[in-house]
C-alpha cells in the first residue's frame, strides 16, 4: 500500500504542472456545481419559509350566516390539509379595522352598514409542491358560499417557473462541467501512464500484476479528485464568506433571508463525488489503454 | 534441436507461427527443449530469434499453434497465473529495459516490488552484490 502510495506521489511530483492544472480544473468544477447546489439549498429554504406561512383569506358571500358556520368547516377540512381555521364574523373585522384606524373612526362611524364580508382566514398546512396548494385552492374557490380566496398564488407560481427553469439550467452546467473535469482527470492519467511506460512494460515482463501496475494510477486519480474537492469548496468557502456577510447586511432589512453554507451532508457528498470523478477518470483511462 | 524424448521437456512448441500483418516472422516453428539443456537458436538478421523468445517470455500472446511450458499451455493458461509463471524467468533483453531516470538499485529493486516483495527483503537482497 505505502508502495503504491509512494509511486503515485512520485508521479505526481514528476508531472507537477499537469497535475496542478487537473487538480485546479477538478476544483473549478466543483465550484461551478456547488455553488449551483448552495444556491438551491438555500433559494428552496427561502421559497419554503414563504410558502410555509400558507395563510388564505377566504371572503363568503352576503348570503352566509353563522348556522352555516360547522358545515364550511368542515367541507374545507375535507379538501386538504388545514392547520387552523378562524372565523372572523363582518362586526369582528369592522371592529379591527376601527381599532387600527384609530384616527379615522369618524370616517367609519359615517358608514351606515357594514361593506366588510364575512371571513375565514385558514392556514394551510406547507406543500412540497407548489401545485397541490394551488389546486386546494382552486377547489376552495369552487364552493358556492365562497365569494373568493385571497392567496399569494399568482406571484408565487410565476417565480416557481423561472425558479425551475434555473434548476434545469444548473442541472445542464453541473453536467457540463463534471464531463470536463472527468475527461481531464482521464488524459491526465493518461499521459502519467505514457510517461511510465516502460516501467510499466518491464514491471509486466518480470511478473507483476495488473492490479499491482494499475493501483498508483488509480491513488493518484484519487488523489487529484480528493484535493480537487477540497480546493473547490474552500474556494465556495471563501466566497460564500465575502459574500454572504454584505448580501445578508444590505438585504436583510427588506426580506427574510437566511443565507447558510452547503450542510455537512452536502459537503460530504461534494468531496466524494470529486474523488469518485477521480477515481473515474482513471478507469475510463486505464480501461481505453489496456483495451 | 532436441526431439528427443520428451519426459524432462521443460519448454514445448507444435507448429508455432507468427504473422505481422500478413508476413510470416515464424513458420511452423516445433520444439522440445529439456529441463538442464543449453540451448542455441541462431540465424540472420530479420530470422525471428526475437519474435521466438517474445513468445516464450509471455511479452506477445498473439501466435498460432502451442506453446508448453512446465506443462502449461500458454493459450489455456488464465491471465491471473501469467505474472507468477512471468517471476519464474531470468532474462536478459535485447534492449536491456533498463530506466535510465532511475537509480541503479531502484532499477534492481523494480523487479523485486513487481514480485510483490517486502521492502525489507528488497533492500537486503538488492544490496547484496
Ligand atoms: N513489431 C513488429 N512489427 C512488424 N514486424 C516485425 C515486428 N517485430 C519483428 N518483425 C519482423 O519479424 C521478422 C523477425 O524479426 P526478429 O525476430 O526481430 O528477427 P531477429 O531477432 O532474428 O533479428 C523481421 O522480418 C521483422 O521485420
Ligand atoms: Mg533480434
Amino acid at each position: 500500500m505505502t508502495h503504491f502510495l509512494k509511486r503515485a506521489l512520485a508521479d505526481i511530483r514528476s508531472n507537477k504542472f499537469l497535475n496542478l492544472i487537473t487538480i485546479i480544473t477538478i476544483s473549478l468544477s466543483i465550484l461551478v456545481v456547488s455553488v449551483f447546489l448552495l444556491f438551491f439549498e438555500n433559494a428552496g429554504r427561502v421559497i419554503e419559509s414563504w410558502n410555509q406561512g400558507g395563510r388564505a383569506m377566504i371572503y363568503l358571500k352576503e348570503e352566509f350566516n353563522a348556522d352555516m358556520l360547522p358545515q364550511l368547516k368542515a367541507k374545507i377540512n375535507s379538501l386538504g390539509d388545514i392547520d387552523a381555521m378562524v372565523y372572523i364574523s363582518k362586526a369582528k373585522a369592522l371592529d379591527t379595522l376601527k381599532k387600527n384606524m384609530a384616527s379615522q373612526t369618524t370616517f367609519l362611524k359615517t358608514l351606515k352598514e357594514n361593506p366588510l364580508p364575512d371571513a375565514l382566514e385558514i392556514k394551510i398546512r406547507s406543500y412540497n409542491n407548489f401545485q397541490e396548494v394551488q389546486t386546494l385552492v382552486q377547489n376552495i374557490k369552487a364552493i358556492d358560499i365562497v365569494d373568493d380566496i385571497e392567496y399569494g398564488q399568482g406571484w408565487l407560481g410565476k417565480f416557481l417557473k423561472i425558479f425551475n427553469l434555473f434548476k434545469i439550467t444548473g442541472y445542464a452546467m453541473c453536467g457540463f462541467f463534471f464531463l470536463m473535469a472527468l475527461f481531464i482527470t482521464a488524459n491526465t492519467v493518461r499521459l502519467a501512464f505514457y510517461s511510465r511506460k516502460l516501467e510499466v512494460e518491464i514491471m509486466r515482463l518480470v511478473g507483476a500484476t495488473e492490479t499491482f501496475i494499475k493501483a498508483p494510477f488509480y491513488i493518484e486519480g484519487l488523489i487529484q479528485g480528493f484535493l480537487g474537492g477540497i480546493l473547490g469548496l474552500g474556494a465556495l468557502l471563501i466566497t460564500y464568506m465575502m459574500v454572504s456577510s454584505g448580501i445578508t447586511q444590505s438585504l436583510a432589512s427588506y426580506v427574510y433571508l437566511d443565507i447558510q453554507f452547503l450542510s455537512v451532508k452536502m459537503v460530504m457528498f461534494i468531496i466524494f463525488s470529486s474523488t469518485f470523478l477521480g477515481w473515474f477518470g482513471c478507469y475510463l483511462s486505464l480501461k481505453q489503454i489496456f483495451k | 534441436m532436441n526431439d528427443k524424448n520428451n519426459k524432462n521437456s521443460i519448454i514445448r512448441l507444435f507448429n508455432v507461427s507468427k504473422r505481422f500483418g500478413g508476413k510470416l516472422a515464424l513458420k511452423n516453428i516445433t520444439l522440445d527443449i529439456q529441463q538442464g539443456e543449453f540451448i542455441f537458436i541462431s540465424g540472420p538478421s530479420g530470422a525471428g530469434k526475437s519474435t521466438l523468445l517474445k513468445i516464450l517470455y509471455l511479452a506477445d500472446n498473439i501466435f498460432e499453434g502451442q506453446v508448453l511450458i512446465d506443462g502449461m499451455n500458454l493459450s489455456r493458461i488464465s491471465s491471473s497465473k501469467l505474472p507468477v509463471l512471468r517471476r519464474r524467468f531470468g532474462i536478459v533483453f535485447q534492449d536491456f529495459k533498463l530506466i535510465p531516470t532511475r537509480t541503479v538499485y531502484e532499477n534492481i529493486a523494480l523487479v523485486l516490488e513487481a514480485a510483490g516483495k517486502k521492502t525489507s527483503f528488497i533492500k537486503k537482497k538488492s544490496c547484496r552484490y
